[in-house]
């Protein structure tokens, strides 16, 4: 015990630090994942046969690639990418940083995650709400603005919420392209010290800790949305 | 840089080959071990109670809440810092190997997630059932294998399949261990031949058509289990 208090007073600050970039990761990512799974999931139930169609595709594609998978083919992608934008163009383009394409990559993925909660929530929706938007004469767009999302985000909260908390634990990979959360810091810390069973049960024990509070933030709001019914 | 040089070698092609055998392996073992070590945390739930309540909980607690990658560093760099565990049975039977440590990270892991089913499962076979069971003169354990078991199973096939898959990805997360799965063998060539990118776009096939097996698979064992007239 002596010998965790002696690690945590060395490395608590570059710990903390991890863990706020860990934070900071998935609280970046997780809203734009969520606006991308309603712009697939509207898509998904599109009258529009090619729109589906592609929208079954996006969420086939990334439900069954490997986190790990998409966080590499990412980061080398993008960088392959812009060098060779870089090259035709002659513009010097600044290599593609790890934190940018591993926001990316969760993005991308947990879209396809929140596409198919946020389908199987509109098609239990009744009909006679958007009926009734257009008798009033909402726009499409309006329909969707002012009814559907409004009411799918809410019903949807306790699944995304478990999604926030399954982004988090995935964000941990984000250390194997070289992002310094908390899984990075660990790594370092272990390596320095020469201690990984201190330094990764410490690390999980922060996992625990980060997952708790969201866990408790979660309830908060779904009792928060409850009393607004 | 992206090129097709490591597509047109043979050690790239039978590295694939390999690591699809050793990523179904993993898989495969994870899911019966994990599913065996599920029923034992779930029944201490459902028919125990007090410390082996709180034991249960915690355990998936802990195992869902941690990072998979957590745990393999956990396991892999961690234990061994144990004199004890360097040597005797566990040593040779699990640490000394990345494949074996990998497949004992995974089973732990999807053995929590797996308890969260069963124990749904076994919650909603309903208690007359179970007190039929009882009145025809069956045993404790013979009701758990003709009556609840088969009904409980058939409640919770939907999410073993969503899980079976889950544990496909997560395993390719061992290749950080070392593990020459699918993730990790084509990968390594890739380094040999300096591009990481393009072996990614032909294991992502690979992992896409196993996941695609994996769900036709389910629909039909639904199928073959679904009550007739229903």
């Amino acid at each position: 015990m002596g010998a965790v208090i002696d690690l945590l007073g060395h490395y608590g600050g570059f710990w903390v630090a991890g863990a706020a970039t860990t934070l900071v990761l998935s609280a970046a990512s997780f809203p734009l994942s969520i606006g991308l799974g309603l712009i697939i999931a509207f898509a998904s139930t599109s009258q529009d046969g090619f729109k589906a169609l592609l929208a079954r595709f996006y969420i086939g594609l990334f439900r069954g690639l490997p986190e790990i998978l998409v966080i590499f083919a990412a980061y080398y992608g993008l960088n392959i990418l812009v060098r060779n934008v870089a090259g035709w163009t002659g513009i010097p383009i600044p290599a593609v940083p790890p934190l940018a394409a591993v926001v990316i990559a969760l993005v991308l993925q947990f879209a396809s995650y929140s596409a198919v909660v946020f389908r199987d929530w509109l098609a239990t929706l009744p009909r006679g709400l958007i009926e009734a938007g257009m008798a009033i004469g909402m726009s499409d767009q309006k329909v969707r603005a002012r009814i559907l999302i409004p009411l799918t985000l809410r019903q949807a909260t306790p699944a995304l919420g478990n999604l926030f908390l399954l982004m988090l634990k995935v964000s941990a990979l984000a250390s194997l392209v070289g992002v310094v959360e908390l899984s990075r810091a660990t790594t370092i810390i272990s390596g320095s010290t020469q201690e990984p069973l201190m330094a990764f049960t410490v690390a999980a024990g922060l996992y625990l800790v980060i997952s708790a509070i969201s866990g408790v933030v979660q309830t908060r709001i779904e009792k928060l949305i409850a009393r607004s019914h | 840089m992206l090129s097709s040089t490591v597509l047109i070698s043979a050690p790239f092609w039978h590295a694939v080959g390999k690591g699809f055998l050793i990523t179904m392996s993993l898989t495969a073992f994870s899911m019966i071990l994990g599913l065996t070590l599920a029923v034992g945390l779930a029944a201490m739930q459902v028919y125990a109670r007090g410390g082996w309540v709180v034991l249960s909980q915690a355990y998936i607690f802990v195992f869902r809440g941690v990072p998979f990658l957590i745990l393999l560093y956990l396991f892999y760099y961690g234990l061994p810092q144990f004199s004890w565990m360097r040597s005797g049975l566990i040593w040779d039977l699990f640490l000394s190997s990345p494949y074996r440590t990998a497949l004992v990270v995974l089973t732990i892991s999807n053995a929590a997630y797996l308890a969260e089913m069963v124990r749904g499962g076994m919650i909603s076979v309903s208690r007359g059932l179970v007190e039929a069971g009882t009145a025809i003169g069956m045993s404790r354990f013979v009701t758990f294998r003709r009556i609840v078991a088969p009904i409980g199973f058939r409640a919770v096939l939907g999410n073993l399949g969503n899980e079976t898959i889950a544990v496909v990805k997560a395993s390719a997360i061992t290749s950080v261990i070392t593990v020459q799965d699918l993730m990790g063998g084509a990968a390594a060539v890739g380094q040999v031949y300096l591009d990481p990118f393009t072996p990614l776009l032909v294991v992502g096939v690979a992992y896409l058509i196993i996941v695609q097996l994996i769900e036709m698979g389910v629909d039909r064992l639904r199928r073959s289990l679904a009550i007739p007239g229903r």
